[in-house]
């Protein structure tokens, strides 16, 4: 890592402020270290080492404002990341119900890891057919990039890896195809999948009543108050019984929502909602 | 007084001692960014916790961090020290090869803490950690980098060596001995 001068408080205020009043973008409600460092990041990969000019790059070059920030959007970079998550959600979905739909959601997409894991997981369990899986994040061009179903080859050990950890006999090259540098992703699989351009705080949820909500390593990226109210929407969206599945290093103690919650793998940090009466 | 440690191969040794010999009244909170496998959740802690005798703790992502407990990084997140006296954990790209990264703990102390924070880096085998170190000097904190002829593997202590002008190249005994001066 070349060595990255840190931006100035003052300089990072600017760039918030920027993105909400020129992009009507909202960060000023997220967690100040990480989204600094992805902000230092981008402005390294650019060239730009001057907070200024990477504001007016912002206010007035589209292009590159979109590009922007879909490269600060925190990726979670392994597919089966946490294999063990993977084999009891596995478990979870084999013991659904025969009858009716299986409705799912993934707020907040910034990579395509999660989904593909998650579509791979629903094929083995022959829960595909009847699944309807919604796919939802506020930037376009990361959920284009999500639906293209390209993985870089440079990737495809790590996730083989997990993915073997998980299932020993496991063989990602089942769901992929090669295409120069590129691993593509099935897309009879993909096609079930619904995309959407949906801002979670400010939009109201794509559905409701949804049997799992995956919900990895987001609320990372928010201040403790913007966690608590993704806690509150995701808790009013799930039907009665229905999972909660956050990242390993998460928690939901602190919020307001918690106790709706039961525990039902604490290592892997799978909820379950239930009705407080 | 904040203290950040740095360490990857050849540092568990190093780590034990010092946190055998501070006592349990030691009044700060120390952050541990240690190369890890990512697989492996359980197990570290324990190790570290053996002879310790300050409580050895993997933190979750917005707790708060107190004086008197050692924070060790959970395997595959990266941990920010954040404002507030809280933990940022999250799941980028790896840095130098790792996830955690010594570099980002380091950089994220030195902004959120200011000169409030020693930097101390161990044995290593690639650069993760010199430009943190760097961060947390420019910030005005201390920092201390393990002599490298003690190190089982130089290349991260000699890396730190080179880009900042450290406070302190010590044996593992004489960083005990400073932190226990610390204390008083």
């Amino acid at each position: 890592m070349d060595y990255l001068a840190p931006i100035e408080m003052s300089q990072f205020r600017k760039i918030i402020a920027t993105l909400r009043d020129v992009r009507d973008v909202d960060l000023s409600d997220y967690a100040v270290s990480p989204l600094k460092h992805r902000f230092e990041r981008v402005m390294q990969l650019h060239g730009y080492f001057s907070a200024d000019k990477l504001v007016e790059k912002i206010m007035h070059d589209d292009v590159f404002a979109d590009i922007f920030l879909k490269e600060i959007a925190t990726p979670v970079t392994e597919m089966f990341r946490d294999p063990q998550m993977w084999a009891e959600l596995e478990n979870i979905l084999s013991r659904q119900d025969k009858e009716g739909n299986l409705k799912i959601w993934l707020p907040e997409v910034c990579g395509d890891e999660e989904l593909y894991s998650l579509m791979i997981l629903l094929q083995r369990t022959k829960l595909f057919q009847r699944s309807v899986v919604y796919a939802t994040c506020g930037n376009q061009r990361v959920l284009e990039n999500v639906q293209r179903g390209a993985v870089e080859i440079r990737k495809m050990e790590t996730n083989q890896a997990n993915f073997k950890r998980m299932d020993e006999n496991g063989d990602l090259s089942h769901y992929f195809s090669r295409v120069d540098k590129f691993d593509i992703f099935s897309d009879d699989l993909l096609s079930a999948v619904v995309f959407l351009q949906h801002d979670l705080f400010r939009k109201s949820p794509p559905d409701k009543g949804f049997d799992i909500i995956l919900f990895r390593n987001k609320m990372v990226n928010y201040s403790m108050r913007l966690k608590s109210l993704a806690v509150e929407i995701m808790n009013d969206s799930l039907a009665p019984g229905g999972f909660f599945i956050i990242g390993v290093g998460e928690t939901l103690e602190n919020c307001d929502k918690r106790k709706y919650f039961k525990l039902v793998s604490r290592t892997e940090n799978i909820f379950q909602k239930i009705s407080i009466v | 007084m904040h203290i950040v440690i740095g360490g990857s191969a050849g540092s568990f040794q190093s780590i034990t001692q010092i946190l055998a010999a501070l006592p349990k009244t030691f009044p700060y909170p120390i952050f541990l960014c240690l190369h890890r496998l990512k697989h492996v959740r359980n197990g570290f802690v324990e190790a570290l916790s053996i002879k310790s005798k300050l409580p050895v703790l993997e933190p979750k992502d917005k707790q708060e961090f107190l004086p008197g407990n050692v924070y060790l990084a959970p395997a595959n997140y990266h941990m920010y020290l954040e404002f507030g006296n809280t933990f940022a954990l999250t799941t980028e790209e790896v840095v130098n090869h790792s996830r955690p990264s010594i570099d980002l703990t380091f950089m994220s102390a030195a902004y959120t803490l200011k000169n409030n924070v020693l930097g101390i880096l161990l044995s290593g085998a690639n650069k993760d950690g010199a430009l943190g170190l760097k961060a947390i000097k420019d910030a005005g904190g201390k920092v201390i980098v393990q002599s490298p002829e003690e190190c089982q593997v130089k290349t991260m202590t000699t890396a730190a060596i080179k880009v900042t002008s450290v406070d302190h190249i010590l044996y593992t005994q004489q960083i005990i001995d400073y932190l226990l001066r610390l204390k008083e």
